[in-house]
């Protein structure tokens, strides 16, 4: 009996082992940084020393023009990026999916999946060489085209730039979205094809009563994955615009990098952080209670 | 249905698929095609190749990428080993294993995956100051493993969850320790899982851009990604060497897509992700 007990606690102690590795780092570097930023976010804090202000911080993100005129921006680039996603990608997943040919499904399948692994800095580049005024692509081709009265300065138009930033990588098919789509339908069982076909469910009936519902669970991933990276995202913003002309393309994001490393304001930038965690959690919480989702990987 | 209408009907689905590829391509064809340029070549007409290719271009932008790839080299692979290994332990301990406190460990593991990274940037980069930990390696590999495991972890547990049972049992009555069913059973049998999250991990840390634009400041440490921005400025308006350096940066993950193609395709799709 005995003996029984201490084989068990050896055992267990190896187990304790197997997941320290991965907890120490975890408090380390993922806790801890959490903690003193809903610690710090009270204060006025340089990065040495710091001034308790309670809630100065927020009260002064409410006066922030660069923050106020960056909510409708990320909003906008949002609901963009969530309608392309939901659709473009869907679309070409289907169309491929329904390919006879075993082969061209997996020629396509390949060729939108190749862009995926060019390096999204390349591919921002890339664009802001399309959308440079004087040597840039767009401007050339309207000019070819005779169209000359519509070429633009682009990321420089402030009417414009958040159209810009949003069609970044169109037609917006390549990529993570269209695999996991793709990986959805071609996990509905050929049964059940099978009896659609019986019952007369062709084409784009059958699109809309049996794959939609069947992948439901990936247009949710999508759904719910793209607003919570759209919301925080400020990386095009950072490399291409740095929020300008004036604030017509500032985002959330992009108003705490600048106060942490331009202003070295971290604790109102811990506060802006604190904010946008907050908003997104309620969503995550809205999003569990009313669509009821978990991620899952089937295999 | 016959033959020729099959084939028609996939004509109309071929061309929309070619027409939303050729968009797809359009920059980096031009990309490609004026990285062999001079600008004076690049001005007569930018669509289409033109003789004699500039292959200097290379030479030239090669000279101040190759670093920049060498160091995302060294720390994407030391990372995204680094998540593996840590990641496959934990996910063993919590599918196979009962322990006092498992569920509150397992959700102060999981947990993060509802934590937004806009939280912890500002005080991690000080944090990181305090360690003396910037503008080293190490300011980028340990908590790209940290972050990155989590994930990880979560679908691997399900993975080693649903291994039979009766394997691990008649291990344990050879005498196998826990270590040995997990580096013998558990990790051979999930090799094509792990090259799922082996390659999603290096898609991830490979891109990342502001944590190391933050983090590194010294040029010959710096990853390709945050290089690249700075390649670009220095370059100014060389298009063709500037366009040969994304090119350059580009292949490295090309080719290791093209080298394993079968598990990146089959990996992404034959598990499904979903919500």
């Amino acid at each position: 009996m005995k003996n029984n007990f201490l084989q068990d606690f050896i055992k267990q102690k190896q187990i304790y082992l197997f997941i320290a590795p991965g907890l120490i780092l975890l408090l380390v570097f993922n806790y801890y940084p959490i903690f003193t930023a809903l610690y710090r976010c009270m204060y006025t804090w340089d990065g040495v020393t710091a001034k308790f202000i309670g809630f100065g911080n927020f009260t002064r993100m409410i006066n922030d023009h660069a923050l106020r005129s960056s909510v409708p921006n990320v909003l906008f680039l949002t609901f963009f990026a969530v309608g392309v996603a939901l659709t473009i990608p869907l679309i070409a997943a289907e169309v491929v999916f329904n390919l006879k040919n075993e082969r061209s499904r997996y020629f396509y399948r390949v060729l939108f999946t190749i862009p995926m692994v060019v390096p999204w800095m390349v591919t921002l580049m890339v664009w802001r060489f399309i959308y440079d005024p004087q040597a840039g692509i767009l401007n050339q081709i309207l000019t070819g085209m005779g169209l000359k009265k519509f070429t633009g300065v682009w990321l420089g138009d402030p009417k414009i730039v958040l159209w810009c930033l949003a069609f970044i990588a169109f037609p917006w098919v390549a990529g993570f979205n269209f695999l996991i789509y793709m990986a959805g339908l071609e996990n509905i069982s050929t049964e059940i094809y099978d009896s659609a076909l019986i019952d007369g469910a062709t084409g784009f009936i059958r699109f809309l009563k049996i794959d939609i519902p069947l992948i439901m669970g990936q247009i949710k991933l999508i759904f719910i994955m793209t607003i919570i990276t759209q919301i925080q995202a400020f990386q095009n913003v950072l490399v291409l615009t740095k929020g300008g002309p004036g604030y017509s393309s500032m985002v959330p994001g992009y108003v705490m990098y600048r106060s942490a490393f331009m202003y070295t304001r971290m604790g109102y930038a811990s506060a802006i952080g604190v904010a946008i965690a907050i908003f997104l959690l309620g969503l995550t919480i809205i999003n569990m209670k009313f669509i009821k989702t978990t991620i899952e990987y089937e295999s | 249905m016959n033959l020729k209408s099959y084939r028609q009907a996939d004509l109309g689905k071929h061309l929309l698929l070619i027409i939303l590829a050729f968009l797809t391509y359009v920059p980096f064809w031009i990309m490609l095609v004026t990285s062999f340029k001079t600008l004076d070549q690049f001005y007569h007409s930018f669509w289409l190749p033109m003789f004699p290719f500039h292959f200097e271009n290379y030479l030239n932008a090669g000279k101040r990428v190759i670093n920049y790839i060498l160091n995302s080299f060294i720390v994407t692979g030391s990372s995204v080993t680094g998540i593996i290994i840590i990641s496959s332990l934990s996910a063993f301990a919590f599918a196979r294993y009962n322990f006092a406190v498992k569920s509150v460990l397992f959700y102060t593991f999981v947990c993060l995956m509802m934590i937004p990274g806009v939280l912890t940037l500002v005080p991690a980069f000080v944090w990181m100051k305090y360690l003396n930990l910037i503008n080293t390696r190490w300011v980028l590999i340990l908590p790209y493993i940290s972050g990155g495991q989590v994930f990880s972890m979560f679908i691997l547990r399900g993975f080693f969850a649903s291994l039979p049972e009766e394997l691990f049992e008649a291990a344990r009555v050879d005498g196998a320790s826990t270590l040995q069913s997990y580096r013998h059973i558990a990790i051979p049998l999930s090799k094509p899982i792990l090259s799922v999250i082996a390659i999603m991990n290096v898609l991830w840390t490979w891109n990342d851009y502001v944590w190391p634009l933050i983090t590194i400041a010294d040029d010959t440490k710096r990853t390709v990604t945050v290089g690249l921005s700075y390649f670009t400025t220095q370059f100014f308006t060389e298009y063709g060497p500037m366009m040969a350096g994304y090119t350059i940066a580009s292949l490295p993950l090309i080719i290791l897509f093209f080298a394993a193609l079968k598990h990146f395709i089959r990996g992404l799709t034959a598990g499904a992700l979903k919500m």
